[in-house]
C-alpha cells in the first residue's frame, strides 16, 4: 500500500512516501526549486518520492492532502465576516489561492500524477497531520500529543492523545488566538522576515532583558491557568489580511517597527527576551495541563507544528520533567504535515498496523535523495573539479585533521536530511574550539547577521561531559547549557552596553572552550551523534576527538543566507566555490578550494537568494 | 491592469462579509476559565475528497454549513468562483504553463504577513 502524503500552499510544501506503514522517502519542494520556503506544489519533491521507492505514478494507491480546503474555505468566511468593511484585504490576499488551488486541490495533483481512477484522494485535518507526525514516528505506544502552529484551518494549537494508531484531539485553540501568529507578529515587528525570521529572533532573545513581559501580559493577551489565552485583536492587523502588527502595537513599544536589515537596537533585544519569556509560559502551562488532564498515566509527550521548532521553550519543557520522556517531530513545521498525513492515511484509513521502533520511525530524518560515489566522481570529472577520493580507512581521519587546522568544510553524503536542520549529511562543519569561528562563519561563509549562534554535533556518550543534558538530541531540537566549568566568566549587560549594544563585539568574546557553539548566555542547540543512525558523521567526530581530545564540532546548514539547503553535488560545489568554505566533501571525494578552477559567476546569485 | 474575472464574486463576498459582520473571533469573555474549546469524541479526521461539477459542491458546502444559516446566501457566488477557477485539464500542457506562470509568481512568500 503506497501512501503519499502532500503540503503544500501555504509554505514550505513537501512530498512523503509511506509504503505498507514504513516512511520511505521524504523531501521538500524548495530543495529541488532552490526557492526558500517554496509553497508550490512540490512536483519535485514527488518524482523524487517515486524514484526512491522505484514507483511509478500509477502505483500510488492513495494521495492525502494535509489540509482539509472545506475547512479552510470557512475560516476564509468567516474571516472576512469578522472583518466586516474591512475585508477587503483579506479577501483579495487569498482569493485566488483559495479559489483556484486549496479548493481544487485534488485537481491540481491529478495534472502531476494523472488520472487514475483506482487512486484514493484524501485530505486530513491540518492539525491531526502535526499530531500524526509526532506521534507515529515516535518510540512511544502511548503519547500525549501537542500542537502548535500559526494556523491550519481553524485551529492553532491542539491537545490529544495518540495509543496505538489510534490519535484523538481532546481540545483546541482558534483562530485568530495563535501562539504561532503572535511570535510572527514579534518577529516582524522586530525587523525579520515572516516565514522565515523566527529563528533569529529567538536567537536575539539572550541579548535582551524581558523588561517588556508585563505589557505584553497586560496589553496583548489573557493568558488562562490552561495555558490557552486570548490576543486583544486591537494591537494586530493579521485578521484583515495586511501586516502581522499595526499602529497600536508600535506606539505600544515606542515607535515604529525595525526597517529590516538596519541596526538592531536594545528595545528589539529586550522586545525579543520578553516574547521568547511570554511564550515559555504558555507552553509550559499547556503541558502542565495536558498532563493533568489527559496525561494520568502517561509519561510521553510528543510534540510537532512550527512552534515546536523553539528549541529554548522545548529544553525547559524537557527540564520541567512534567513529562518523563519528549520527542518532537524534527520537520515539526508544515512539510512534516505531508508525512503525518501520510502516516495517518496509512494507519486510519488502510487496515495497516503500526509498529513502534526505538529509538524512533524518523530514520535519523535522513529521507531524501542520496548520491553515490560513482555519481560524485562522474560529475567532478565532466565539470574539470580536481578531486582526491579517499578510501574508508584514511577518509575520516584526513577531513579530521582539515578541522582541527580550523579549515571550514562542506560536508556532504548520504540522504539528505528531511526538516529544517541540516544533521551532517548537508552541514558546514569547523572547530568548535577556534574562538573566530563564529564570526568567520557569519561573514564569510553564511553571508548572514553576525549574532546568530552556531550549533554543535556531539557525540552521543559524551554530551554530559560538555553539556547539561545526559540524553538523546539527535534532531537538534533541545536546547540546553555549556556545562559551568567549561564558561569564561562574562558579564553580557555590561558588555552591551560598553561596547554601544554591538553584537559583533560582544560574540568575538570567548564564552567557554567551546566558543563557535555557545550562545552569548551559554546556551547551545545539540544535536547528539549516534554511531547507528549515522556512522560517517559520527566517525568524522570521533576522529576529530583522536586528534583534539574534542568530540565537539560545529554544525551548520550547508547553504548560504536565503539559499534552501544543498541537495544536489552542484549545489553544494556551487556554494563551497562562492563562501570562503576551504575544503569540500562529497561522499569519500576531497576537494580544496585552491586546487579548484577559477570560479566565474555568471549572474548576480545572491539577488536569486532573498534575504531571509 | 486587465478586468478581473472574479470581480462580481469578490464583490458578493464582501457585501455578505459586510451584512454579515460578526466580530466574534475578536471579541472576548474575560470571566472564562479556558480559551481551550473542547473537540467532541468519535469525530471524523480524514475525508475522501473530490468533486468535478456545482452540484457535487454544492452538496459538499450545504453539508458543511448545514447548522450555519447565515452561509446559505454566500453559497452561489462561492460555487460560482469555484467552478469560475476550476483547473481546466482537458488541456494539460497549456493548463500546466499558465500554471506555471501564476506559480511563479506566487513562489516567493509574503514577507509582512504569515500565510494562511
Amino acid at each position: 500500500m503506497n501512501v503519499l502524503g502532500i503540503s503544500a500552499l501555504y509554505h514550505d510544501s513537501a512530498a512523503t512516501l509511506v509504503s505498507n506503514g514504513n516512511i520511505v522517502a521524504a523531501a521538500q519542494e524548495e530543495r529541488f526549486t532552490r526557492v526558500k520556503h517554496d509553497q508550490r506544489l512540490p512536483k519535485h519533491a514527488i518524482t523524487y518520492c517515486l524514484q526512491e521507492a522505484n514507483l511509478k505514478k500509477e502505483d500510488i494507491d492513495i494521495v492525502v492532502f494535509y489540509d482539509n480546503p472545506l475547512y479552510t474555505l470557512d475560516r476564509y468566511l468567516k474571516n472576512m465576516a469578522m472583518a466586516g468593511t474591512d475585508s477587503q484585504d483579506v479577501l483579495e490576499r487569498s482569493f485566488d489561492s483559495m479559489f483556484s488551488d486549496k479548493l481544487w486541490i485534488h485537481k491540481k495533483v491529478e495534472q502531476i500524477l494523472g488520472e487514475n481512477l483506482h487512486r484514493k484522494f484524501l485530505v486530513c485535518e491540518h492539525h491531526i497531520s502535526h499530531a500524526a507526525s509526532a506521534f507515529y514516528p515516535s518510540p512511544y505506544d502511548k503519547a500525549v500529543i501537542l500542537t502548535l502552529d500559526g494556523v491550519g484551518e481553524w485551529a492553532t494549537t491542539t491537545i490529544g492523545v495518540g495509543e496505538g494508531e489510534k490519535i484523538t484531539i481532546k481540545e483546541e485553540m482558534r483562530f485568530p488566538h495563535s501562539l504561532g501568529l503572535l511570535y510572527s507578529a514579534f518577529t516582524y515587528f522586530c525587523g525579520f522576515k515572516v516565514n522565515s525570521g523566527d529563528y533569529k529572533f529567538m536567537g536575539l532573545a539572550p541579548y535582551g532583558e524581558p523588561v517588556y513581559e508585563e505589557l505584553i501580559r497586560i496589553k496583548l493577551l489573557d493568558i488562562k491557568e490552561d495555558g490557552s489565552f486570548w490576543m486583544n485583536m486591537d494591537y494586530f492587523d493579521y485578521q484583515y489580511g495586511r501586516a502581522m502588527t499595526n499602529d497600536k502595537f508600535a506606539d505600544l513599544f515606542g515607535g515604529p517597527r525595525r526597517e529590516p536589515e538596519s541596526r538592531i537596537t536594545k528595545r528589539e533585544m529586550d522586545i525579543a527576551a520578553s516574547a521568547q519569556k511570554v511564550v515559555e509560559d504558555i507552553i509550559l502551562k499547556m503541558v502542565r495541563h495536558a498532563k493533568d488532564v489527559y496525561g494520568q498515566g502517561i509519561d510521553n509527550l510528543v510534540m510537532a507544528g512550527g512552534v515546536a521548532l523553539n528549541c529554548v521553550a522545548n529544553g525547559k519543557i524537557k527540564n520541567s520533567g512534567i513529562f518523563e520522556n519528549i520527542w518532537i517531530q524534527p520537520a515539526a513545521g508544515d512539510a512534516g504535515g505531508s508525512l503525518g498525513c501520510a502516516l495517518y492515511a496509512s494507519y486510519n484509513y488502510t487496515s495497516i498496523r503500526r509498529k513502534v521502533c526505538q529509538p524512533d520511525s524518523q530514520k535519523g530524518s535522513y529521507l531524501g535523495p542520496r548520491f553515490s560515489s560513482e555519481d560524485i566522481r562522474k560529475y567532478c570529472t565532466k565539470n574539470h573539479y580536481p578531486y582526491h577520493q579517499i578510501g574508508q580507512e584514511n577518509l575520516y581521519e584526513a577531513i579530521a585533521k582539515e578541522l582541527s587546522g580550523e579549515k571550514v568544510i562542506g560536508l556532504f553524503h548520504g540522504r539528505m536530511e528531511f526538516g529544517p536542520r541540516a544533521l551532517g549529511n548537508r552541514s558546514i562543519i569547523a572547530d568548535a574550539r577556534s574562538e573566530t569561528m563564529q564570526v568567520k562563519l557569519n561573514q564569510k561563509v553564511k553571508f548572514r547577521e553576525s549574532f546568530r549562534p552556531f550549533a554543535p554535533s556531539v557525540l552521543r556518550e559524551d554530551v554530559s561531559e560538555y553539556f547539561e543534558l545526559d540524553d538523546e538530541s539527535p534532531y537538534m531540537l533541545l536546547v540546553e547549557n555549556v556545562r559551568k566549568e567549561r564558561r569564561n566568566e562574562s558579564r553580557l549587560k555590561d558588555d552591551l552596553e560598553r561596547y554601544g549594544y554591538n553584537m559583533l563585539d560582544i560574540v568575538k568574546q570567548s564564552r567557554s572552550d567551546i566558543p563557535a557553539v555557545t550562545h552569548v548566555d551559554y546556551s547551545a542547540r545539540i544535536q547528539t551523534v549516534n554511531e547507528e543512525t549515522n556512522p560517517y558523521y559520527y566517525k568524522v567526530i570521533s576522529e576529530f576527538k583522536k586528534l583534539t581530545g574534542c568530540s565537539v564540532i560545529v554544525n551548520t546548514s550547508f547553504n548560504v543566507r536565503g539559499e534552501p539547503i544543498v541537495c544536489t553535488p552542484k549545489d553544494a560545489y556551487e556554494c563551497f566555490m562562492r563562501t570562503d568554505m576551504d575544503v569540500l566533501v562529497l561522499e569519500d571525494c576531497i576537494l580544496y578550494k585552491k586546487e579548484q578552477p577559477e570560479w566565474i559567476e555568471t549572474d548576480d546569485w545572491k539577488s536569486r537568494y532573498a534575504l531571509d | 491592469m486587465g478586468i478581473d474575472r472574479n470581480a462580481r464574486e469578490k464583490e458578493l463576498l464582501k457585501k455578505w462579509a459586510e451584512s454579515n459582520h460578526k466580530n466574534t473571533g475578536f471579541s472576548h469573555d474575560q470571566n472564562t476559565a479556558s480559551c481551550f474549546v473542547k473537540r467532541g469524541t468519535g469525530e471524523k479526521y480524514i475525508w475522501e475528497y473530490g468533486f468535478e461539477s456545482v452540484s457535487e459542491l454544492r452538496d459538499l458546502l450545504e453539508e458543511q454549513w448545514e447548522k450555519d444559516d447565515n452561509m446559505e446566501e454566500i453559497l452561489t457566488p462561492v460555487l460560482v468562483a469555484a467552478i469560475k477557477n476550476k483547473p481546466r485539464t482537458e488541456i494539460v500542457g497549456q493548463e500546466e504553463n499558465a500554471g506555471q506562470k501564476k506559480s511563479d509568481d506566487m513562489e516567493k512568500l509574503p514577507v509582512y504577513i504569515y500565510n494562511f
